[in-house]
């Protein structure tokens, strides 16, 4: 028996390890943990006003960013006992459905599959219109705001038809994807027994009572690689548990089916976006005054890589505690089990499939 | 040009929208931390995209490894030029025993050119790719500005400059709350050398500036990132303090 501390390239922000006990050259153990020095959210926004939470959230990770900053507004809004105006909601979802387009398509971009560049250029390019037009700004969309979003009008038609524009090309880029991982697939074995949490859509259920939130495994201090983990582990209703695309699509068979679920999400994510720009009063109201006083909330969002769950407590308009549990906290319980009897050479192409960032480990 | 990316402390946004500007312009990527390249790249071109824990000498090893190697370095987004939103988060509050040791990455090492922005737009960074490509001095002439000591900046007006002039680490430990850190736009608004364009607040990319006249800065919202800055038209009629 071999054990092996390996850093994981995933071309996410931050550095993702396997600690891995290994024998015959097949993995019988592993743990998954992140060496990234933590943003520390949950600190840096103490004393802050909200909105800066909301701002600093969306810098956590630019894969999840726009989701993380609905994640906190909706916390807020919670807190607040806000109303928010039907068509803020609305334009709020088909803004994290256009984050799932481009996060998704950047993820297929840096995957081992073989796929066509120029097509998931197209469709990134089609998301960040619509994260521009009902966000302000393509990268950390920065309307999004309590209350709503800070729009006077919601460009509908521009959303509409850049999400359709893009979906041929979508539909393109599930085929190949989905040929691609069957093909990987063939190369390695590997199976998936484990829990998962999440529903197609935008909000989840999640709560605070759902999560357990504990230090890395002991096997890290065992091997005294401490050092290297700076993140916690969380777990659903006391189990390791998968979340994200695949959860979303129930498509646990293989590792790999994570892309084919990535493939299929932005498929879907193009069609809600076009449905609900059309759907959508481009002069509607998108934004709720809101009055800073005390309270407590949470929210979840079914974020790009999964369930993105914040809990944040207001005294007046300062924030005085705040917890957020990413997608790759969740999913960094679930990664060992993934990883277990796998054999060794493969554990760096499942492990990124699985979409995990060190910054979103540790933020 | 072959590009090369080394990723420090980051938010990923940065890295994402220069391969999306090199996918744009034409230019390869050739080494990636992101993708677990290590050593020395054969690159003409790097791309330094966030800050530096000092305390962490790996990293400080890694990028001044990987910069020697490399003819043209550059500070991709304000974290990488002025330590932007991983340092600014020290600003505001008593720091925490991560970010008090948080600097720009070109406090470290010699770099040619800062493109800031939280992050740089695609737009923005094929813009300086081309200019770059082209080695159009008169384009060029900004980002090598800002790669300097940011505040040791001074406006090239005759009128006198009453704003911070202290290196960016004295500021910050000073914890001044009324000193706008990262941008300087408190030098540009307060010599009245500000026209009320309104350039830095369609600019901000927290949506942190409105303007009534003149700027009005949200400090809730803002993240440091002297986008305001840089993309002041008076700003950069400056020297060298």
């Amino acid at each position: 028996m071999e054990i092996k501390t390996v850093r994981i390239p995933t071309g996410t922000p931050g550095d993702i390890h396997a600690v891995m006990e290994v024998s015959d050259g097949v993995i019988v153990n592993a743990e998954v943990c992140s060496s990234t020095t933590p943003l520390a959210w949950e600190t840096l926004v103490l004393e802050k006003h909200p909105e800066f939470a909301i701002v600093a959230a969306e810098r956590v990770c630019a894969g999840c960013d726009a989701s993380a900053g609905l994640a906190v507004a909706e916390a807020i809004e919670n807190a607040l006992e806000v109303q928010v105006p039907d068509a803020a909601t609305e334009a709020r979802e088909a803004l994290n459905a256009a984050n799932t387009v481009r996060s998704h398509a950047t993820s297929l971009l840096k995957s081992d599959l073989d796929l066509d560049a120029d097509a998931l250029y197209t469709v990134i390019k089609a998301a960040k219109k619509v994260l521009h037009a009902l966000g302000r700004k393509p990268d950390h969309p920065p309307a999004i705001t309590p209350g709503g979003l800070e729009l006077e009008t919601i460009p509908t038609a521009k959303v509409e038809n850049a999400a359709k524009e893009a979906l041929e090309t979508a539909e393109k880029i599930k085929d190949d994807t989905t040929s691609a991982v069957d093909d990987l697939k063939d190369e390695i074995q590997a199976e998936m027994n484990v829990e998962t949490y999440g529903e197609p859509g935008y909000k989840a259920d999640l709560t605070p009572d759902d999560v357990e939130i504990v230090p890395p495994d002991e096997f890290y201090r065992m091997k005294s690689a401490l050092e290297l983990a700076n993140n916690h582990v969380a777990l659903v209703d006391g189990n390791p548990t998968l979340v994200g695309p695949q959860a979303r699509k129930n498509l646990t068979d293989h590792p790999l089916d994570a892309y084919t679920a990535k493939a299929e999400e932005i498929v879907e994510s193009l069609e809600k976006i076009a449905e609900t720009a059309e759907n959508l009063d481009p002069n509607a109201d998108v934004k709720t005054d809101v009055e800073y006083t005390s309270g407590e909330g949470h929210a979840a969002v079914e974020a790009p890589e999964g369930t993105l769950l914040v809990t944040i407590k207001l005294r007046n308009d300062r924030v005085d505690e705040a917890l957020m549990v990413t997608p790759s906290n969740v999913k960094a319980a679930v990664a060992g089990r993934v990883l277990k009897d796998l054999e060794e050479e493969h554990a760096p192409t499942v492990i990124k499939a699985l979409g995990l960032s060190g910054r979103c480990l540790t933020h | 040009m072959k590009i090369a990316v080394l990723s420090l402390m980051a938010c990923g946004a940065c890295a994402r929208n220069l391969e999306e500007a090199c996918h744009e312009t034409g230019h390869e990527i050739v080494w990636s931390s992101l993708d677990g390249d290590t050593g020395k790249p054969d690159a003409d071109v790097l791309f330094i995209d966030g800050a530096v824990d000092f305390t962490d000498h790996e990293t400080l090893e890694k990028l001044q490894e990987t910069a020697s190697a490399v003819g043209t370095v550059v500070s991709l987004g304000s974290c990488a030029a002025t330590g932007g939103f991983e340092r600014h988060v020290i600003g505001m509050r008593d720091p925490d025993r991560y970010h008090f040791t948080v600097f720009p990455a070109a406090k470290f090492t010699d770099t040619d050119y800062a493109i800031t922005g939280c992050p740089p737009t695609t737009d923005a960074i094929a813009a300086f790719l081309r200019a770059l490509d082209e080695r159009d001095e008169e384009a060029l002439r900004p980002y090598k500005v800002l790669s300097g000591d940011y505040h040791a900046l001074k406006p090239d007006l005759p009128a006198p400059v009453t704003g911070p002039e202290l290196p960016v680490e004295d500021v910050l430990l000073t914890s001044n709350k009324d000193l706008c850190l990262g941008c300087d736009l408190d030098v540009i608004e307060k010599d009245l050398f500000c026209v009320g364009c309104g350039t830095c607040s369609t600019a901000c990319p927290a949506m942190a500036i409105v303007m009534d006249e003149k700027p009005v800065i949200r400090q809730e919202r803002c993240i440091r990132c002297g986008t305001c800055f840089a993309s002041c038209p008076r700003s950069f009629k400056t020297t060298r303090g």
